[in-house]
Formats: structure tokens, sequence, C-alpha cells
């Protein structure tokens, strides 16, 4: 173990010597460590080298293969190894209370102003009135269309309800989504609807489905066969369908549509919290979700960086689905409780069962 | 099946010496038995009982009244993956039984295993590539539609993709090597002289079917049965893709209860009851051939003939 | 019961020609045999009577009528396969009472005959057991028995017995005749088995290459074979090449020893080719040579008994000859002890 870190105070102290004179990088040497999914944002090469320039700190990744993975890692000797990880909010309730998570301090955060206020309303985010999600990028399962079966735009929910649109729905076999979008459709609130009302309207509903989809795949070819013309689909996947040239068009409805988003959050022990903050600062700032935004290749989401956003170019902003009256009509999925999950499960069962 | 050697009822018996090496050759199969089938019964039994979600809840049965307070959804689903599963071993049957008569009898064996490895070869590869390239073939506008539009048997826009009978079309695919190498192992064993025999005593075509090969054939076809279908009424992946908005199924249910409500316990609590039924109808199906054909499903040699000489 | 007839068939399986311009005819309650090594056609003439064959050319006739057009299940024939072909999946009584079930007789006819049949193959009370526990001669008779119960036309035998042991295929020989007997029903036995068609048939039809050779009673056959083939295949036969010398005296010569006074056959003329055809039990140990016919001597090569009769053979300057003779003639031989075989011209067949 001695060699590597001669080594690595050698090429530190040559790091040193080399910088020119007057450049005062705060955190000359210092290692961050990641942990996140593979390829996604924060292990480009505009995330590594921004970081590097604006901090002097090199990052290193761990990678892991979802939520469940992502807390294993934590829990068998992550914690005081990791710095800083992004899982979905629907866990950072469940995190703070096994102990894995440290406040995020807003003040620290100068980009801070510019997330769009609607995803700081997210309930996930807090516990005990301390912050410990800071919104990064966001999507929403919107109304997804071909543009040859409807050449006027759907503005609302109803067209699924549509008799005319009868075995044409390709409906999300997903239930917190399956409730949510019934309860917009509805008027209700979607986080805490009448359940015996969603399922009324889901029934009715099942009628005009043509299939539930379960992944990407199954909506793509659904839509491209044209065995269905009209559901509610991924703002990113729809807009890659948009981005090859398919005749697919992507709205959020008038009623509002159920979104997702990814936060940063700061583990406990984080070994310096300082260049944690530092981190999330830049993850968050308009240069980053700029630039990573109008990369065609990067496949990046919306930025929750309105300022962002706003400078989007139209193609980037028509891939990534970053409208930002999207953004206002969102209601972002929340963490369900046992009970809920069983009984939105259950729901969505029996609906697709017909019996 | 362990047939019993031993004296009378309750008296206990010393092992004699010679029965050691029997006992030791019979040890490895035991274990695995026991660990592969009695061992995770038992466990699914168990984790019935207790309240979900989780498996740390108490003991209540709880999950087996919810599913007994639901029997329209349950019942329902249940009927269904079982009619399901029933139609496509019919079909596997009706399909496989001419198929392999005509491999046994008819093709030439350098051809016959050329058949056997091409019936085989696609289900080496994965069931979602199958299922995947079902779908195409069915979807509106896919191969099948345009060449059965091009007959004007229907519009190249109509499709059985999303009904009930493209997972039947689909299951009936899945299994039927399987029925086709159960019949054709059975068919195999039929010695031709003996069609003749039953020709010369004056059995027509129809006749010789109905007395000798469906009765001879009979163990393969409860073989086949049972690998056709178990699975196929358990199945849910099929349905899934295929089935559209008809294709929820009781193992969909039963996946669900795992994956998306956490509740081991409910899965665990339909999944004996699938368990239960299936092996009900088996032994219904088995009970039946027993009664048409009785020596049909006698185990050969049973009565202490064969072995060395005679 | 009915005469069965095969008029100057011919049969191909391809290009391979099976059966050529053969004839066979089998009065009504006889029993033929047809005999020839493998190949020789004779399954194929059995499968052209049974109708699992159709003839190219000639008639397959039962009871005088052309039943080429008759499938097998519609031409009342009872079958004996060489592997009995029993149906495993049915008990005894069920084997047997299967033609008559396809008859559509009823339940209490079908019992009763069948009991009747199994109590005259002498398996009475054995119904309810299931061919795999029966014994092979136990199988033979129920296969028998079911193709008796129907009351055919005719009983065809496709090696029936070759499966057997010795001992109980000697027994079956005997049982077979008498069941055919009893039964009154014609009957045709195809074998390999020149012992088994000398002593089942009442006439036996010699085949060889697709051909008939020869058809006869067989003592007739056996004793005045018509060909080098028919005295080689039926039985035992040292056979001798040579040359007539002398037609009217009957003087053959041989290699190396001169036979004379044989019956030549009418018309042989000075220095044809014959073959001798001499039965090992047609020759006499001889103290001399002398009278007619043919002596040869020499030492014994070797010699085992068989029972009631010894067989041996000795060294001559024609190769070895082969003799057999009664068990108490044996006493006076030992091997290398020099002797002379002789025969007279009734033992001599001169082909």
């Amino acid at each position: 173990m001695k060699a590597p870190i001669a080594l690595a105070g050698l090429v530190a102290g040559a790091a040193l010597l080399a910088a020119p004179a007057g450049a005062d990088l705060p955190f000359e040497g210092q290692t961050l460590t990641v942990l996140n999914w593979n390829g996604y944002g924060s292990d480009t090469e505009l995330a590594l080298r921004g970081f590097e320039e604006r901090t002097g700190a090199t990052v290193r990744h761990v990678y892991h293969s979802g939520g469940e993975e992502l807390r294993q890692i934590l829990r068998s000797g992550g914690i005081g190894q990791i710095d800083v990880a992004l899982p979905n909010p629907t866990y950072i309730l469940q995190m703070v209370e096994e102990g894995m998570l440290q406040p995020v301090d807003p003040d620290l955060l100068d980009n801070m102003s510019k997330i769009a206020p609607n995803f700081l309303e997210v309930d996930d985010l807090y516990s005990d009135g301390a912050l410990y999600g800071v919104p990064w990028v966001w999507g929403s399962t919107g109304l997804t269309y071909n543009t040859e079966a409807f050449p006027e735009p759907p503005t609302s929910w109803l067209v699924l309800w549509d008799e005319a649109n009868r075995g044409r729905v390709a409906f999300m076999d997903s239930p917190i989504e399956a409730v949510m979008l019934a309860a917009l459709h509805l008027g209700q609130d979607p986080h805490d609807p009448d359940l015996d009302a969603v399922r009324s309207a889901l029934e009715e509903l099942h009628e005009n489905v043509q299939t539930y989809w379960g992944s990407s795949d199954d909506f793509n070819r659904a839509i491209i066969t044209g065995a269905v013309t009209v559901g509610n689909y991924w703002s990113g996947n729809a807009g890659s369908l948009i981005a090859e040239g398919h005749p697919v068009g992507y709205v959020i409805p008038d009623e509002g549509a159920a979104g997702w988003l990814s936060t940063w959050v700061i583990v406990r022990d984080a070994p310096s919290s300082d260049l944690a903050h530092a981190w999330i600062d830049w993850m968050i700032s308009t240069e980053f979700q700029l630039g990573w935004a109008e990369d065609p290749e990067a496949g990046a989401p919306a930025p929750a960086n309105a300022e962002a956003a706003a400078l989007l170019s139209d193609a980037a902003r028509g891939r990534v689905q970053a409208y930002g009256e999207h953004a206002e009509r969102l209601s972002i999925m929340q963490s369900l409780t046992p009970e809920q999950q069983q009984v939105y499960t259950d729901l969505l069962a029996e609906v697709k069962s017909g019996l | 099946m362990i047939r019993s050697r031993t004296g009378g009822p309750g008296v206990a018996r010393a092992l004699r010496p010679a029965e050691w090496p029997r006992l030791a050759l019979m040890a490895p199969a035991t274990a695995l038995l026991i660990a592969m089938v009695a061992v995770p019964v038992a466990m699914l039994a168990w984790f019935s009982l207790l309240s979900g979600p989780g498996v740390s809840g108490a003991v209540t049965g709880r999950e087996w009244a919810v599913m007994l307070d639901r029997p329209q959804l349950y019942g329902g689903l249940l009927l269904r993956s079982l009619a399901l599963g029933l139609g496509a071993t019919a079909l596997c049957i009706l399909i496989a039984w001419p198929t392999a008569w005509a491999l046994s009898r008819h093709v030439a064996p350098r051809t016959r295993s050329a058949i056997l490895a091409l019936l085989i070869i696609p289900h080496l590869t994965s069931a979602l590539l199958l299922i995947y390239a079902m779908y195409v073939l069915i979807a509106p506008g896919g191969p099948m539609m345009t060449a059965l539009a091009a007959l004007g048997l229907a519009e190249s826009r109509d499709t059985i993709l999303f009904t009930r009978w493209a997972v039947l079309l689909m299951l009936t695919y899945m299994y039927l090597p399987f029925m086709v190498m159960a019949l054709f192992a059975a068919i195999e064993r039929i010695e031709p002289t003996v069609l003749d025999a039953a020709r010369s005593l004056g059995a027509s075509g129809w006749a010789r079917f109905r007395h000798i090969v469906l009765p001879m054939t009979l163990p393969g076809l409860m073989t086949g049965l049972v690998i056709v279908f178990t699975p196929a009424a358990g199945s849910f992946l099929e349905a899934r893709i295929l089935g559209g908005a008809n294709g929820m199924m009781f193992g969909t249910l039963i996946a669900e209860q795992i994956s998306r409500a956490n509740n081991q316990p409910r899965a665990a609590a339909m999944a004996i009851t699938l368990l239960a039924v299936i092996l009900l109808l088996l032994g219904v199906f088995r009970l039946l051939a027993m009664r048409a054909f009785p020596g049909a499903m006698r185990r050969p040699g049973a009565h202490g003939s064969g072995g060395w000489g005679g | 019961m009915a005469e069965l007839e095969l008029d100057r068939v011919g049969m191909s399986y391809g290009n391979t020609r099976v059966l050529h311009d053969v004839s066979l005819q089998v009065p009504d309650g006889r029993f033929h045999a047809v005999v020839g090594p493998s190949g020789s056609g004779k399954t194929s003439a059995l499968r052209l009577l049974a109708g699992f064959a159709r003839p190219d050319a000639g008639q397959v006739r039962i009871g005088g009528h052309d039943v080429g057009a008759l499938p097998p299940e519609r031409r009342d024939l009872g079958i004996v396969f060489q592997n009995y072909a029993l149906f495993p999946h049915m008990d005894i009584a069920g084997n047997v009472g299967f033609g008559l079930r396809m008859r559509g007789a009823g339940r209490a006819e079908i019992r009763r005959r069948t009991g009747e049949m199994l109590e005259l193959v002498g398996l009475g009370g054995l119904g309810a057991r299931y061919p795999d526990e029966l014994s092979g001669g136990q199988q033979q008779r129920v296969a028998l028995a079911r193709a008796l119960v129907i009351r055919p036309k005719a009983l065809l035998l496709d090696e029936p017995l070759s499966a057997l042991d010795r001992k109980i295929r000697q027994e079956m020989q005997l049982e077979l005749r008498r069941i055919q007997r009893e039964a009154g029903v014609t009957a045709v036995i195809v074998t390999h088995d020149q012992e088994e068609a000398l002593s089942l048939g009442d006439r036996l039809t010699v085949l060889d290459a697709g051909r008939v050779c020869q058809e006869g009673p067989p003592f007739e056959v056996y004793n005045h074979p018509a060909s080098v083939f028919v005295a080689g295949f039926l039985g035992n036969a040292n056979l001798f090449a040579g040359r007539v010398r002398a037609a009217a005296e009957g003087r053959v010569a041989l290699k190396d020893a001169e036979a004379v006074g044989l019956h030549l056959p009418p018309g042989t003329a000075e220095g044809a080719a014959v073959t001798l055809c001499i039965r090992p039990e047609r020759w006499r140990l001889a103290a001399d040579a002398e009278g007619p016919g043919l002596a040869l001597a020499g030492p014994i090569r070797h010699l085992h008994q068989t029972g009631e009769t010894g067989n041996g053979a000795i060294d001559t300057p024609l190769g070895p000859v082969a003799f057999t003779v009664l068990s108490p003639a044996l006493g006076d031989l030992a091997t290398g002890k020099p002797v002379t075989l002789h025969a007279t011209p009734r033992d001599i067949q001169v082909l």
C-alpha cells in the first residue's frame, strides 16, 4: 500500500508544481467517490473534466444497477467511502431512517436558486424539514400518440377513454402510474385519490386498452407496427422516437402527468462534505446541464435547472422533452407505503383481469 | 415408485448388510429430492401462512382469507390459466401425434434426426426471443397477416396479436417439441408387427389407432401432459407480451405479488393453489386413462417377470 | 377353411425383384411349409397371401377367389408372427378376443370362444395374465390362439418357433401340428429351419432367390432333391462331383473312386457331369468294398454322439465324408481307425 500512496503524493506534488501561478484550486489532490448507474451523466468527459478544472479534485465511480443494490453497497462498507449517490427520491426517506444520509446545506450550493421551484416542493426530498435530495434531472409520463392518427395533438387524457380509440390504447403496466393518471383524469389529488373512483375509471379504460406495456420495447413495437395509436409513455423514450423520425408526438395533457426526478444525496460520513457539495453544485450548474442535454448521444433526461432548460436548442428540447409548461404540470411520483403498494398492485391486477 | 419389500406394517426391522449399497446409491437422489422439492414446497407452505408484505409477518393465514374472499378474481384467473393450459396441451397433442407418427414410420432416420433438431433448436434460445419472434410474425402488417391477406383470408391490418388466441398459439408452439418427443418415444416402442397383427385380425385404420396406438402411447401421452400442461397453466410471460389487455393470467398475479407488492405470502398461497389444482387434474387424467385402458398404464414387469432368465 | 393359391406371382421392392413366377397351391385343411434361406422370398410370399404386399404379376386366390383388392383386415386370415406380436397392453383374454371384438361379437360369445381356444392351446386359466408375464412358449400359444379364434380361412405362420429354444421348439412343432389338425385349418408355415419344414408340412416348397426350386411331400423332396441346392439346404448331404463313364452300367467316375450300378436320370449321356448326393445316414459301415454303389475308405477324422445316433467323418481322397450311425455301432469305432463306408445305388441320388 505504501508505493501507491507515495506515488499519489508525487503526482499531487507534480500537479501542484505544474499549476499556473495564482490558480487557487480548493480541493487540489482530493478524490470524490460517486455511486451511480453506469453511463448516467456523472461519468461523462464533460462532468469529470469540468469538476477537475473547478476544484482540482478527481472523481472515482462506483456503479450500481438499481435502488436495492445502491442501498446494499452503502450498507456493506460504502458509508465512509462514498461521498455522493443518486437514488430515486422515493428511497430517500427509508435511507434517512437507516442512517445512510446527511442533510444537504442549500447555502453551499450557488446554483440552488436555478432549480425549477416546483421540483423543490416534492415531499420526498425532505425529512424533519431538512433537505436531503437535490433535484438533478427529470422526466414525465405523458400522452404519446401517432401523428398520422391524430393530426391535431390531443390535449387531454380523455382521448384514452374515447370510444373511438377502442383497442388502440397502450397503457403502462405500472400500478402507481395507473393510479396517478386516473386521479389526474378525475381531477383528484394524484397522491391521495378516491380509489373506488380510480378503479371505475381504469375499468372503463380497460375496454379501450389493446395492451398493457411492460418495457419501452413493448411500447415502441406496438406504436411503430400500428397495433396502437395512443398511450402513456416516458418522455425520454418518446423523445427518442421523435428524434428517429417516427410519426410520434408527445404532450403533457392539461390535467397534468406523473413525473420522476433524479436527486443527488450526500452519504453520511462522506470523506469530504465540502467536496460533495461542490460536486452537486457542479452537477446542477447551467453549464453542465446544458452541455449534457445538448449532446445527442448522451441520452440525457430534462434538466432541473430552469436556466439551462430555457437555453436549450429546439432539437435538444424536443429530444429531452424539456418544456417549461411540462414541468409545471408534473406531479412527481412519491414513495408508497407497503400497504399502498399492495392496494395499488391489487387494484391494477383486478382491472387487467377484466373479472 | 418405491416398492416396499418389508414385513408387516409397523414392524421395525434391522437393515441387512446387503441393503447398505442400495441405500448408499439412493442417497444422492434422495438428498437432491429433499433439497429441490420437499424443502421448497415446505417453505412455500410456511410462507403462505404468514401475513404479507415480506416474510417476517405473523402466522395468520390472512393471505388465504384474502384469496378466498375474492373467488371471482382468483378463481376466474385460475380457470382462465387452466383453460389456456388445457387448450395448448390439446393442440400440442393433436399436432404432435401425426407428426411423431410420421417421423417414426415414414421418415428415414437421417432426415428424422434433422427434423427433430430443427424442431428443438429454436427452443435452445431464450423463451423471450421466441415470444418476440411470434410477435413480429403475427403483428398487423407482419408476414403471417400479409400472407393471409394475399390469400384473401384476412385484412393485413387484422391480427390475433393481443388476443388469447395469440397466447394459445404461442404456448402451443412453445411446448410442441416436448409433446412430439414424448409421443415419438412412445410410438417408437410399438412393433410394426403388432399393428400388422391387429390388422390381420380385422382392425381398420381407426380401430388400430383406438385399440393399439392410443393405449400403447398412453404412457408417453401422460408424460407429455405433465411436461406441457404444468408449465403452460402456470405461464405468464407469453400472455403478458402477446395477450395484450387480455393477457392477465393466474401466473401474472403471482409474479406481481412478488415484484410489486413484495407479498411473498400471497404469492405462495397462490402458487400452492395452482400446484394443487394442476396435480389434481393430472391425477384425474391418469385415473381416466387407467379406466379406459387398464393394461396400458401398467408398469411392465410389475408382477415379477423380466430380469434374468425366464 | 379354404384353399390358398399363389398363381405365378412376381413381386419387387423398388428395383429388387424378390419373387419370380412363384406358384403355390395349398388344398383345404392341409399344412404347407415354405422353406428357404434368408432372402429367398419366403416372407414376401407370406405377405402376399396376407395382403400386406401386392403382386406385380399373377394372382393371389383364397378359396378360389382373387383377393388382390382385399386389404389384410378383410382377408379373414390368422397370422402368427415370429416375435408373437402380442398386444402388451391387453391381458391374454383381451389378446385372444381381439379379433372377435373387431368382428362385433357379443361379450358372452367372446368370453366363451376365448376360453375354449385357450383350453385348446393349453393355457386355460391364464386369461387374466399379461403377455410379459408368460414364457416364450406360452406367448407363442397365445399368438396361435389369437389367430385361430376368429376361425380364419387359413393360418399363416411366419417363422413362429424361431425365437424358442430347441427343446420347446420341438414340443411346439408337435403342438402346432395337433392344433392345426384339431382346428382343421389350412396352414402355411414359412421357415428357414429345414427340420421344422420337414416335420410340419404335408407338403413343402423350397424357395431360393425368389424362385421355386422344388415342391412336394417332405420326404419325397428330402430323398429326391431336384438340385444340388435343395440337397444341400434340406438336411446334410455329401456331394461328389463326377463324370458319367458308362451310362448303361450306371458307372460314374469320381476324382479318385468309381461308383457303379447307379440309377442315372433317363437320357444321361456318356461323359456328362453329375453330382452324387449321399445323406450321412445312408452310409453303412462295411468290412470290404463290395457290391454295386460307392465305397469310400479312410481313417476316422472325428466322432461325436448325439443321443441315439452318432455323427462322424472320415478322411478320403475326396475330402472329409460325413456319416451318421446308430449309437450301438459307435462302440467299435475310434478316431484314427480306418473304416470303409458303403452306399447302395438306392442310397445314392444322381443330380
